[in-house]
């Protein structure tokens, strides 16, 4: 047949048109790169990755010594929340959503055995208190023949780690890590888990692994309405690992952050600085 | 017009080749220029895409580097004096005030102790602060907030002359950057350092303020990948972007920018996006557009679409077009090639019938001019035959006439050698008489004017009546005529022209038969007609010969026939008259064992 020599060039015509067709149909439709994975590190311990602090479970007691009852300060819960959901947006904020807290206030103000006097001591973060305080809320309200237990206080997860907030009716900004096992010092345990010395409490409280301690007047007091909050936060940064960063001796800081310079600013605009948050693997 | 959809079956090469030539020529060109226009149109979308995404990046990058550079600027504070000593306190506060009051984007400014001389009797700890006012203390810090910033970078790098800005912080009220700028005397000397702290909301405004498309987006990263402001609230995410290649390279310092630097990736959101981005080198940061592909090229898939739409019409259109020509060239052509098939039957009345109104209808009018010439050469030439043929008849008769007189002795004795001669003419003359008759016969057939008028009649008669005229010839030469005539019944027939057909088939027969034979005549019937066989014992016709047997002027030419002679005209009469009554002829023959020639005639009903 004589269109036989027709077919042949009629279907390689065929062909390019179709060819022509798919290329330029897909043709800018591309996606030429694609990304490169990360590798997801979990936010931790100051210096230690070995500690998840993803989810941080807060545990708070508004502590009142047994000679101060008459002092106990009538909204003592509403100081208290406003302050805690504005450190919880704060810690997520600064986190980059790589840690959060879930806070929860203990139901009643906690009358302590014993007198003001008893708790205190000299120096001026008052760690004793925060020790004596925090093994008797143990005692008392977190061993089941406690009086003060409560079945549906802190049965929740207690997250990846458990911290005791302790706000005291008394003087005192302090936070650390606790040191339970009790069998090193202070001092070597620091080493043994990279921590810094100045944050590590050696003291009988299995119920959390961080705990602080901050003077109510703090959340109160007019004087202390711009500051109170960064004050808060700072304590409750010890409590996992970060120090101070400031010279304890002279006050000289030697960061604008929360836990240098920027203690004394508004929780509004604070921050932790980003040599902190790559200690904690909030960052990179 | 009506479609031949025959075509279809893809016959008549002429017409494939039109159709296919015809779909090439027009579709070919279509197709580059349809690759042309999906290339340029994809390159200019791009170079689109570049030019709408860079000017967004160099517009905003502008726009945030003009906001913060504002602030920098009112921060490079000169005093006219000479004297290395602080600016005085109640200088310090009246212009951080104002600083603050002038610049909603400050949150906080200082001015810090740079000198460690003693000052009016007092000596004040260098780095500390001496004034600071702040949107949480906007009618100034009291000294127990002071704080001294000796050790921080930013005192320190300003305290050498130089403006320091650190790196974005996040904050509950925004992002913000730490800026410190020292405060120079006459000569130049720092007498002061001016710290404070820069809200960036100001920034996220201006990105938030951007559009690209339909759902394009623009967003701002600081120095560790951490989102600064996005132009969607819904898209912004909290982890650094570093790990994306995209935003790591721009960190690095890369530019991508033009046709060059954009890029199609995935987005961090799961969205195929074509980027762009440029990397602001003052701040670390890097600004990055991000445009959903499939929204960015709505236009081209719109575009290329209706190429592709238009473009298969065409094709269609071409398809049928060339349908369409491929039938108009090759349908005059057909119609002429017939015409040439009727000229060459030799008939010149049917003209051919184009009307296409170009050079092929001219083709066919002078094809028809042809055929008119043709058939006035036809009868141009039966014009000259009747008339010679008429013209010659007179002369001929005469001749007999008076020859016969001249034999008979009517003018005197005749002496035998002139008798001898006289004889040989008038046989001669004869044959001319004979020739002349015929060509009249073969004129008037020609000319539709052979008549005939039919009777009923019986054909035994006639037979019987040739056979009788013809018995001198064949017992001349010796040869026996056999006549068998059954009861038959009768046929319409001219009897004058019958005859003339029975004496041209029997003469032949005896004419044909070389020395002595048989000639048997017999009768059949069959149907509606009677048929007559004649057959000799003679020399037979070649096969090749039979077909021509009835043509005008034919004659078999043969080592045996070369003494006979003849018009050639005598069997093309016989066909002409029996066709003229309704009847048939044809002959069955072989060489060398005889032939039989057979007629048929249409029986009379009586
Ligand atoms: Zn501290």
């Amino acid at each position: 047949m004589a269109n036989n020599k027709f077919v042949k060039p009629l279907f390689i015509f065929a062909v390019l048109v179709v060819a022509a067709g798919v290329y330029f149909w897909f043709s800018g439709r591309s996606v030429d790169i694609v990304n490169r994975q990360s590798v997801y590190k979990p936010t931790h311990l100051y210096g230690n990755n070995d500690v998840s602090i993803e989810k941080i479970k807060l545990m708070v007691f508004y502590a009142v010594p047994g000679d101060r009852s008459g002092l106990i300060y009538g909204k003592w819960r509403e100081i208290m929340k406003k302050p805690l959901e504005k450190i919880s947006d704060f810690h997520k904020l600064q986190f980059h959503g790589g840690s959060e807290i879930d806070y929860e206030i203990y139901p009643k103000p906690v009358i302590l055995e014993n007198s003001g006097s008893f708790y205190d001591s000299n120096n001026n973060g008052n760690a004793k208190a925060l020790k004596l305080v925090a093994e008797e809320l143990e005692k008392r309200a977190f061993k089941k023949n406690g009086d003060l237990y409560l079945e549906n206080f802190a049965v929740s997860p207690r997250g990846d780690y458990p911290v005791l907030g302790i706000i005291y009716e008394g003087f005192g900004a302090i936070g650390g890590v606790i040191e339970e096992s009790g069998l090193e010092s202070e001092q070597e345990f620091a080493k043994l888990k990279n921590l810094p010395e100045s944050v590590i409490f050696k003291t009988s409280v299995e119920s959390a692994n961080g705990f602080f301690l901050l003077s109510r007047g703090y959340l109160s007091e007019p004087e202390f309405e711009f500051y109170g909050q960064s004050f808060l936060y700072h304590e409750f940064a010890h409590t996992f690992g970060v120090q101070d960063y400031y010279d304890h001796e002279t006050g000289l800081a030697f960061s604008d952050d929360i836990m240098g310079a920027g203690r004394w600013r508004s929780l509004e605009s604070n921050f932790i600085s980003s040599d902190i948050l790559k200690e904690l693997g909030a960052m990179n | 017009m009506i479609y031949n959809f025959d075509f279809f079956k893809l016959s008549g090469r002429l017409r494939n080749k039109i159709f296919f030539m015809t779909v090439f020529v027009s579709v070919g060109p279509l197709i580059i220029l349809g690759f042309l226009a999906f290339y340029s149109l994809n390159l200019f979308h791009r170079f689109d895409i570049a030019g709408i995404e860079d000017n967004l990046i160099n517009q905003k990058t502008e726009e945030v580097s003009g906001f913060i550079n504002n602030i920098i600027g009112v921060f490079e504070l000169r005093v006219d004096y000479e004297l290395s000593s602080p600016i005085a306190s109640s200088s310090q506060n009246f212009i951080l005030n104002e600083l603050l009051k002038s610049n909603p984007a400050l949150e906080e400014a200082a001015f810090v102790n740079t000198i460690s001389e003693e000052i009016n009797g007092e000596r004040i700890a260098v780095g500390k602060e001496t004034a600071k006012y702040s949107k949480t203390y906007p009618n100034g810090a009291s000294d127990d907030v002071f704080i001294n910033k000796s050790k921080l970078e930013s005192f320190q790098q300003a305290a050498t002359g130089k403006i320091y800005s650190g790196p974005v912080y996040y904050t509950l009220k925004g992002p913000m950057i730490s800026i410190a700028s020292p405060v120079l005397n006459a000569n130049n000397a720092v007498i002061n350092v001016l710290t404070g702290e820069i809200n960036l909301s100001g920034v996220q405004k201006i990105i938030q303020n951007s559009r690209l498309g339909n759902s394009g987006y623009l967003y701002l990263l600081d120095y560790d990948g951490f989102l600064i402001a996005h132009s969607q609230a819904s898209k912004a995410i909290k982890t650094s972007f570093k790990s994306q290649f995209f935003a790591s390279d721009l960190l690095k310092g890369e530019k991508k920018l033009g046709i060059g630097g954009q890029a199609r990736y995935q987005s961090v959101w799961g969205e195929p996006v074509v980027g762009a981005g440029d990397y602001i080198s003052k701040f670390g940061w890097a600004i990055i557009a991000e445009w959903p592909a499939n929204d960015a090229d709505l236009i081209v898939s719109t575009v290329r679409n209706q190429i592709i739409l238009f473009s298969l019409i065409v094709f269609i259109a071409a398809v049928f077009a060339s349908v369409f020509l491929a039938d108009r060239i090759v349908k005059p052509i057909k119609i002429l090639e017939s015409g040439t098939k009727r000229v060459s039957q030799g008939k010149f009345d049917q003209l051919v019938e184009i009307k296409t109104g170009d050079e092929i209808e001219d083709l066919g009018e002078a094809f028809n001019k042809m055929t008119a010439g043709l058939k006035r050469l036809e009868e141009l030439k039966e014009e000259f035959v009747f008339i010679a043929a008429h013209e010659l008849r007179t002369p001929v008769s005469a001749i007999k006439g008076y020859l016969s007189m001249v034999l008979d002795g009517t003018v005197g004795p005749v002496s035998q050698g002139a008798r001898k001669f006289i004889e040989e003419v008038l046989v001669a003359n004869q044959r001319l008489i004979q020739l002349v008759n015929d060509l009249l016969q073969v004129a008037r057939s020609d000319a539709g004017r052979l008549t005939i008028d039919v009777v009923s009649l019986d054909i035994r008669e006639q037979v019987k009546t040739v056979v009788s005229e013809l018995t001198p010839l064949s017992n001349e030469k010796n040869i026996k005529i056999i006549y068998q005539s059954a009861d038959v019944p009768g046929v319409m027939a001219d009897s004058v022209r019958l005859k003339e057909v029975l004496v041209n088939l029997i003469g032949n027969a005896i004419k044909y038969t070389i020395g002595s034979g048989e000639i048997a005549i017999s009768h059949e019937v069959k149907a509606q007609n009677l048929i007559t066989h004649i057959k000799d014992s003679g020399i037979g016709i070649s096969t090749e010969a039979q077909k021509k047997l009835f043509e005008k002027f034919y004659r078999v030419q043969t080592e045996k026939t070369r003494d006979i002679t003849g018009t050639g005209l005598g069997l093309f009469i016989v066909k002409q008259i029996i066709e003229k009554m309704n009847g048939k002829i044809w002959v069955e023959s072989e060489e060398g064992k005889g032939s039989t020639f057979s007629f048929s005639l249409p029986i009379a009903i009586s």
